[in-house]
Formats: structure tokens, C-alpha cells, sequence
């Protein structure tokens, strides 16, 4: 156990040589993982105690169950990638102050280790919390720029506006149970309305961290602008910490909850589905498009883990364990291919100086590896298969439709609805990321950075690679994560998922058979050998003619990169169509005033807004004026007006004390 | 009978923390103030007397020398060297403040009457007067302008809280009082230094322009 918290804290002391800190950190991020693993399969679960302050109420204790340790492997396998893509990028990119940096980025790991291992509530609120500051100064870490700052700040007004949520949901769970200890919160009985307000703080409380629809605004406007290694930590592990508490209070803490929780959860997370996904056609920085898909992704997890509600509140351990199973593997996979896809990013704009997809173009010839594991990630978020993302959301899928089992006539309506959503979801998903690799990766260059790209240093195409490696491992053989989910479905519900889905080998099933199954290996055996009988046949019969032209030249010989199809080219008609949703500013203008008539070079800009945000700032616009004005009227700086505060406070207060003694 | 005596002195210090929001003049006002707290140390003297106690002896004397001399000769030298002898611009003007503090006096006598106080009480009606003294004590530092008049409510003030604690009951721990002597001196010590030092260095002695110094 000191062994864990030792491997946690270690790295942190090498910060002076931020080389050694990232070697360091990839190697107990590895030691990590694989003692995580075999605790995890071996069923040993360990606690601690670690210190009991002489303050009330706060010691720190940390637990190792079933749940915790799956969300250490996450972790560990994320920092394991992407700190050794660090060693290269963070010298490439050419950070100032690379201490202070290494030192902010391990600090951050070991928050979140600890976060996902605290078991008291006052201490997870305080490695919480070291949590957000440090990815806020992670965030703002090229403070020179002005959207840095205006996306530092936004974060951590948001992210602290959900933790006061979050306190006063633990403080209602400390007044009904007395303790902050976890351990006496487990399956706690509360009465209805306590139940219903714990329930809604720790939704919008966490669900502020994650990105959950209407409390996402944070999200777009913070992950693009940190480093992409801290994107690729942010968007693919501590998004997760909220998705654990969730799954935590759900399912751990709270007992007997009504459907409509469940009902909530569901709906929030289509929303945030389809919401993110929409918006993510619309981008071309790709940074902002990642992390509109982190919503999308966050969407899909809150559908399994609704479903899963659905089921527990109506008694369904096995159905509910299938659902818990889809939202975990979905977590999972999510944080494999969303920091891949951020770390590919990272390299793009690492070579091409630049995060506007329109000026990439012909990166696959430039940067082989990254533009292959770029794909790669792609295809996983995508949800095709036969790699992981296919997976999960097939069980997502599943869950849902198991539903209709649950006999309440509307989740009889609003299931199929919401099935369906997440089919247009993953539609959109393939429709975005063919958008991206189209646009960046074929074609021809579009800028001169991009022409002068070439492949990124070695330790971050290992970096890649590895997180690449897993997408198609955890897509090929499905039955790892279940197997690791396995224990936490036996810890929650009773269950043990393993035992119903993978009965077959190579073949994962919905719990009753007949409904559905799925072998992703037999699927892309199929797929391979059905390739090759295509290649024997066109080779055999077809028209094997070589014709040289640029992608996305509709057939003409044209050398001209700028008439090529753009980004926002390719989703003008979903912008069109759904205009109603995006509200697009489209502008044709002469970029020089004098060829206004002979030959006017002319530029076209699209720009859509987001309707939640524009709320937002409306709100807010109204609240800080209205504040700041009372702020005025209340402090005038007059030390006459304060003299007569304290005056009238005491007269008050006298009386209170009066009446109170009437009575 | 002897409760009758304690609340006559009472009577005279609130009329002259009255006779105070009258005055306009400051050498008036620390005057009127060295008076009362004369008054209030008769009072602590004759409830030492009448329960002999040495600590309210100790509480008397150190009342008549520090508020009755002391204090008041400080104020003295801080407005010989100010060279200002008067409160001109008050935020509430003497008649209105008349009728605003009668409001309090009936305010406060009005409330009392539905406090018991506990334990043996020497005299009950000790307890509205010295309350509104506070309250006097507390309007002039908030409508008035000048540091010096503030600073004079203050004092005011104090005496308030001096009467109530020794005659309504038989006065706090000794350790206590002496804590509270301290502070007087130490406050009136400080706000005539911090007077002196804004007169020389804004010439303008006026509370209200401090607050050109906010954010």
C-alpha cells in the first residue's frame, strides 16, 4: 500500500531535471498499472488509514476497491502514454520554465490518483481541488495569450461553481449519516427529498466537471488552449474523475432510487450527445473539435450509466451490470483514443504551427506514424469497428434497447428516441472525423507549415503508438475490460457481468443470448478476408489503371492547393440544414479595398455560435452588472455608511434578542 | 434609595452625551465629555462603596484619571495643534439629531422593559440609559464628519458600556476593566496621532475625504 502512494508521489521529486520527471513518471505509471491489473483480478482490496489530523473531521484515507483501482489503470495507462510523449513534445514545442512545468504536470497526475483513491470526503475535496488548480495553471500555461486566460478563468469559475455544488451534496450525506467517511455511506437510506437534492447536486456538481450539457461552456474554450499533452490528461482522464463520483453516489451510496433518476441521467446525456457532436461538425481548430467530442463522448457514458439506473431502480441487477459494464468500457476507451487524438493534434500544431484544420493538408505522406495512429483514433471514436469505440458503443446501444424491458410506458416512448440519437450520433461522430482526415491528412498542403511538416520525434510516436496499440487490442479482445469490470459489477450490484457476457470465447453477448451478440475479432477476420477476396476480384476483372490526381480533385489535374474541398466546405449542408441550431454567420468580403471590382481576392468566413453559451453570457452579463452595482451601493468607501451598518446590525440584533426573550 | 442615587448619576451621563450631539464646538465637546466621565466614575465609586469591592475602587480612580484628565488633555493638544474649533458640516444637523436621538432614548426604554435581567441587580433603570448612551455614542461617529467628533462618540460609547457593566450588576472581572482602559487610551492614543498626521498631510480634516483613497 505505502508502495502506491510512494509510486504516486515519486515522480514529483525529480522536477528539477524534467527529463528524468517524465521517465520517471512513465515507469510508475507502467509499475502502476500492473499492480492495479493483478490487484484488480486477484480481488484484493486494500485500505488505509493514512492520518488523522488533530483538525475535526479531517484525516485522510485512502481505499483501494474494486472501482477505485479501474480508474487507477485509466489513469496510469493515460500518464503512461502521455508522459512519454512529453519527453519529446515539451522540449520540441520549446515550454519556458520546463520545471515549473514538469512539476505542475506530475503534481496533476498524482491529484488525480489520489482523487480516485481518496475515501473520506474531506479529503477527496481537497485533492479535488488541487486537482482543478493545477489544471487551471496547466491551462493558462502560455498566459501570454488573451484566450489562455479568458479560457483559464471561465474553467475555474465554472469548475468551482460546480464544487460548491459538490459540498453541499457531501454535507447533506455528513447531516444524515454523521460522518464524512465513505465507508458509513455506503447504501445509506435517505428519505425522498434529501435523496432527490443529493442526487441533483452531485449531477450538477460533477456533471460540471464533465462537460454535461448545459454546463459545458467551459469545455471548448479551456482544452484547446493548455498544452496538448494537459489536453490530452484533461480531456481523456479528469473528465473521468467526475464520471467515478457519479458512478460512486449512484450506485455505492445511494439505495433504491426512483426510475426518473435514471430517466435524468439518460436524457441529459443524449443531449449532451448529439449537442457535441453537432457542434464538433461545425469546428476547424481541431482542438476546439476534440473537445466538443469530449461532450459528445461524456454524452455516451451518461446514457450507459442512465440505462444502468434504469435498471437498479427496477431491480434488474443483471440488465443494470450490463449497462454499468457499457458506461465503464466507455470511459475507458474514451480515454484511450480522446488523449490519442489530442496527442495527434498536438503533433500536427507541433509541426505546422497551427491548430486551423484549412491550412493542414497532406500530412499522411509528411508524418507517416502520427497520421497512422491519428486514423487509428478515429476510427475508434468514430465507432466503427473492429476497434474499441465500436465496441462500447455497441453495448451502449444494447443497453438501451434492453430497456423496453422495464415496464413504464415512457421510457417505452423515449427509449427508441433515445436509441436513435445515438445512432445519429455515431453518424455524425464518422461524418466529423472523415472531415478531419480528409481535410488534414490527404490532399495537398494547404500552408507552408504544413508543407515544411515532418515526423515527430520518437518518444511521441511511442507515445502514440502505444495508446494506438490499445484501441485495437481492447477493440479485438473485448473480454480484458470485462474482465476488469467484472469485480466492480460484483461490488455494486451483486453481479459478476463477466459470467453472462463472455460465456463464448472471442464472443461477447447481451446477457440473454438471442438478443444480441458480437465478436469484433470474427468481424474483422471476416472484414480482412472479404478485403482480399475483393482485391483478387478487381485485380482479376476490374479496371486496374493507375490515374494521377490530388484527393478531393473531382478527377482534374489541379496543382492549386486553395481549390481544394475545405473543412468548412464539408459541413456547409449540415450547417444549412440544421441552421435553426447553429446560428451561422457567413460572410463573403474583399480582403483589399482597392480590387473591389477587377479581380477582388475574396474571403469567406463561417463562424456559428453556440446557443447554450450566448445564455450564459447573458446571464452572467446581467448577474455581474447587477452585482457589481449593489457592491457599489453597499461599499461606497464612506466610513460614516459602515459605522452605520455596524449601528443598525447591533440595534438588530438587540431586537431579536428581545423578541426571542417574549417568546 | 441607593438605587435611586445610581440612577440619578445615570440620568446626568445621559444628558450630557445629550448636551454632547448639541455641542459644536470641540473644546465644548471634550468638556462635556471629561464631565461625564466624571459622573460615571462617581457611580462606579458609590456601587464600590455600597458592595466594597476593592476592584471597583481600582475601576473608579483609573476612570477619573485617564477619562477625566488624561484623555481629555490629549484631545486638547490635538486640537491646539489642529487649530480647528469647530464641527461645522454635520451629515444630520443638531435639531434633526435631537429628534433622532429622543426617538432612540424612547426606543431603547421601550425595549428594555421586556428584558429580565438576572441575579441581583442594583439599579434596573440603569440598563435603558446606559443602552442609549451606546446609541448616542454610535450616531455621533456615524453623522459626523470630523475624525475628532468621531473619535469623541467613541468615548461616548465607551462610557456607555462602562455604566452598564458596574451598575447593573457588580461589575466584570477587574482584569477585564484594566483590558478595557487600555484600549481607550491606546485608541484615543492612535486616533489623535492618525488626526494629527492627516491634517498635516491633506489639509483637509474631513473624514469623508478618506474615502477618495478607495479602490
Amino acid at each position: 500500500m505505502l508502495i502506491y502512494i510512494f509510486l504516486m508521489v515519486l515522480p514529483m521529486l525529480f522536477f528539477l531535471k524534467p527529463k528524468a520527471t517524465f521517465i520517471v513518471q512513465t515507469f510508475s505509471s507502467l509499475v502502476l498499472l500492473f499492480f492495479s491489473a493483478v490487484l484488480l483480478l486477484k480481488h484484493e482490496y486494500i485500505s488505509i488509514s493514512m492520518f488523522h489530523s488533530s483538525l475535526p473531521y479531517l484525516d485522510f484515507s485512502i481505499k483501494l476497491d474494486s472501482l477505485s483501482l479501474l480508474f487507477v489503470m485509466i489513469i496510469s495507462t493515460i500518464s503512461l502514454g502521455v508522459s512519454t510523449y512529453s519527453l519529446n513534445y515539451v522540449y520540441d514545442e520549446d515550454y519556458h520554465h520546463k520545471r515549473l512545468f514538469a512539476f505542475i504536470y506530475t503534481a496533476f497526475i498524482a491529484s488525480l490518483l489520489f482523487v480516485v483513491t481518496s475515501f473520506n470526503a474531506i479529503s477527496f475535496l481537497i485533492f479535488w481541488e488541487i486537482m482543478s488548480t493545477l489544471s487551471f495553471f496547466l491551462v493558462i500555461y502560455n498566459y501570454e495569450n488573451e484566450e489562455n486566460r479568458q479560457g483559464g478563468f471561465l474553467y475555474i469559475f465554472m469548475t468551482h461553481l460546480g464544487t460548491a455544488f459538490i459540498m453541499v451534496a457531501f454535507i447533506l450525506m455528513y447531516l444524515k449519516t454523521g460522518s464524512f467517511s465513505f465507508e458509513n455511506w455506503v447504501h445509506v437510506g435517505l428519505d425522498d427529498s434529501t435523496k432527490f437534492w443529493v442526487f441533483l447536486c452531485v449531477l450538477i456538481g460533477f456533471g460540471t466537471k464533465a462537460g454535461m450539457f448545459p454546463l459545458h461552456v467551459w469545455l471548448p474554450k479551456a482544452h484547446p488552449v493548455a498544452p496538448s499533452n494537459v489536453s490530452a490528461l484533461m480531456s481523456g482522464v479528469m473528465i473521468k474523475t467526475a464520471i467515478y463520483m457519479m458512478i460512486r453516489f449512484y450506485f455505492y451510496f445511494l439505495s433504491d432510487i426512483p426510475w426518473w433518476y435514471g430517466f435524468i441521467v439518460l436524457l441529459l446525456g443524449s443531449l449532451s450527445a448529439l449537442f457535441g457532436v453537432m457542434y464538433a461538425l461545425a469546428q476547424h481548430d481541431l482542438k476546439r473539435l476534440l473537445a466538443y467530442h469530449s461532450i459528445e463522448n461524456i454524452g455516451i457514458i451518461l446514457m450507459g450509466l442512465g440505462s444502468a439506473m434504469l435498471f437498479n431502480s427496477n431491480h434488474m441487477p443483471l440488465l443494470a451490470s450490463f449497462g454499468l459494464l457499457a458506461a465503464i468500457f466507455h470511459t475507458y476507451n474514451h480515454a484511450i483514443f480522446k488523449s490519442l487524438l489530442f496527442l495527434g493534434s498536438g503533433a500536427t500544431f507541433l509541426k505546422t504551427h497551427t491548430k486551423d484544420m484549412e491550412k493542414y493538408g497532406g500530412l499522411i505522406k509528411l508524418m507517416p506514424y502520427t497520421a497512422l495512429f491519428f486514423i487509428i483514433g478515429s476510427i475508434s471514436i468514430s465507432a466503427l469497428p473492429p476497434f474499441n469505440g465500436f465496441v462500447s458503443e455497441w453495448l451502449t446501444y444494447q443497453s438501451l434497447l434492453l430497456n423496453n424491458k422495464i415496464d413504464i410506458n415512457i421510457i417505452h416512448i423515449f427509449v427508441p428516441l433515445f436509441a436513435s440519437m445515438l445512432a445519429l450520433t455515431g453518424a455524425f461522430a464518422a461524418a466529423c472525423f472523415v472531415k478531419v482526415i480528409g481535410i488534414s491528412f490527404l490532399g495537398s498542403p494547404r500552408s507552408d507549415g504544413a508543407k515544411n511538416a515532418n515526423e515527430v520525434g520518437k518518444f511521441m510516436v511511442w507515445g502514440m503508438g502505444f495508446l494506438a496499440a490499445l484501441c485495437v487490442v481492447f477493440g479485438l479482445f473485448p473480454h480484458i475490460v470485462i474482465a476488469l469490470v467484472a469485480p466492480i459489477t460484483s461490488l455494486l450490484l451483486g453481479v459478476d457481468v463477466s459470467s453472462s457476457t463472455s460465456s463464448h470465447l472471442f464472443m461477447i453477448s447481451t446477457p440473454n443470448f438471442s438478443f444480441g451478440h458480437l465478436s469484433t475479432l470474427g468481424l474483422s477476420m471476416g472484414f480482412a478476408v472479404g478485403i482480399f477476396m475483393l482485391y483478387i476480384l478487381i485485380k482479376k476483372f476490374g479496371n486496374t489503371k493507375t490515374r494521377m490526381c490530388s484527393t478531393w480533385g473531382c478527377g482534374q489535374l489541379n496543382n492549386d492547393a486553395s481549390n481544394q474541398y475545405t473543412a468548412s466546405g464539408f459541413s456547409q449542408p449540415i450547417r444549412k440544414i440544421f441552421a435553426f441550431f447553429y446560428h451561422p454567420k457567413e460572410k463573403i468580403y474583399p480582403t483589399s479595398r482597392k480590387k473591389k471590382y477587377f479581380f477582388p481576392i475574396l474571403e469567406y468566413k463561417a463562424h456559428s455560435h453556440d446557443g447554450v453559451e450566448s445564455v450564459y453570457n447573458l446571464v452572467l452579463k446581467v448577474f455581474v452588472k447587477s452585482s457589481a452595482y449593489l457592491i457599489n451601493l453597499i461599499e461606497n468607501g464612506s466610513i460614516h455608511i459602515y459605522l452605520l451598518y455596524i449601528l443598525i446590525a447591533s440595534i438588530a440584533f438587540l431586537v431579536y434578542a428581545v423578541k426571542g426573550g417574549i417568546n | 434609595m441607593f438605587s435611586d442615587f445610581i440612577e440619578l448619576i445615570g440620568a446626568f451621563v445621559l444628558v450630557l452625551a445629550i448636551l454632547q450631539i448639541t455641542s459644536d464646538r470641540l473644546y465644548f465637546s471634550i468638556k462635556v465629555y471629561a464631565i461625564q466621565s466624571f459622573f460615571v466614575s462617581i457611580s462606579i465609586l458609590s456601587i464600590g462603596i455600597y458592595s466594597s469591592s476593592f476592584d471597583l475602587y481600582v475601576s473608579s480612580f483609573l476612570t477619573l484619571v485617564i477619562k477625566t484628565f488624561i484623555i481629555p488633555y490629549a484631545l486638547f493638544k490635538t486640537i491646539d495643534e489642529m487649530k480647528i474649533k469647530r464641527e461645522i458640516k454635520a451629515f444630520v444637523n443638531i435639531t434633526n439629531s435631537l429628534l433622532v436621538i429622543s426617538a432612540i432614548i424612547i426606543f431603547t426604554f421601550l425595549l428594555t422593559r421586556y428584558i429580565n435581567i438576572g441575579g441581583s441587580v442594583i439599579a434596573k433603570e440603569i440598563f435603558p440609559i446606559s443602552l442609549s448612551i451606546i446609541f448616542i455614542g454610535a450616531f455621533i461617529m456615524v453623522s459626523r464628519q470630523k475624525p475628532i467628533t468621531q473619535l469623541i462618540g467613541f468615548l461616548t460609547l465607551e462610557n456607555g458600556i462602562m455604566l452598564v457593566a458596574t451598575s447593573v450588576t457588580y461589575g466584570m472581572p477587574l482584569i477585564v476593566e484594566i483590558g478595557i482602559f487600555f484600549d481607550v487610551i491606546v485608541g484615543a492614543t492612535m486616533a489623535s496621532l492618525i488626526i494629527h498626521h492627516i491634517n498635516h498631510d491633506i489639509d483637509d480634516m474631513d473624514a469623508t475625504s478618506l474615502s477618495d483613497f478607495k479602490e
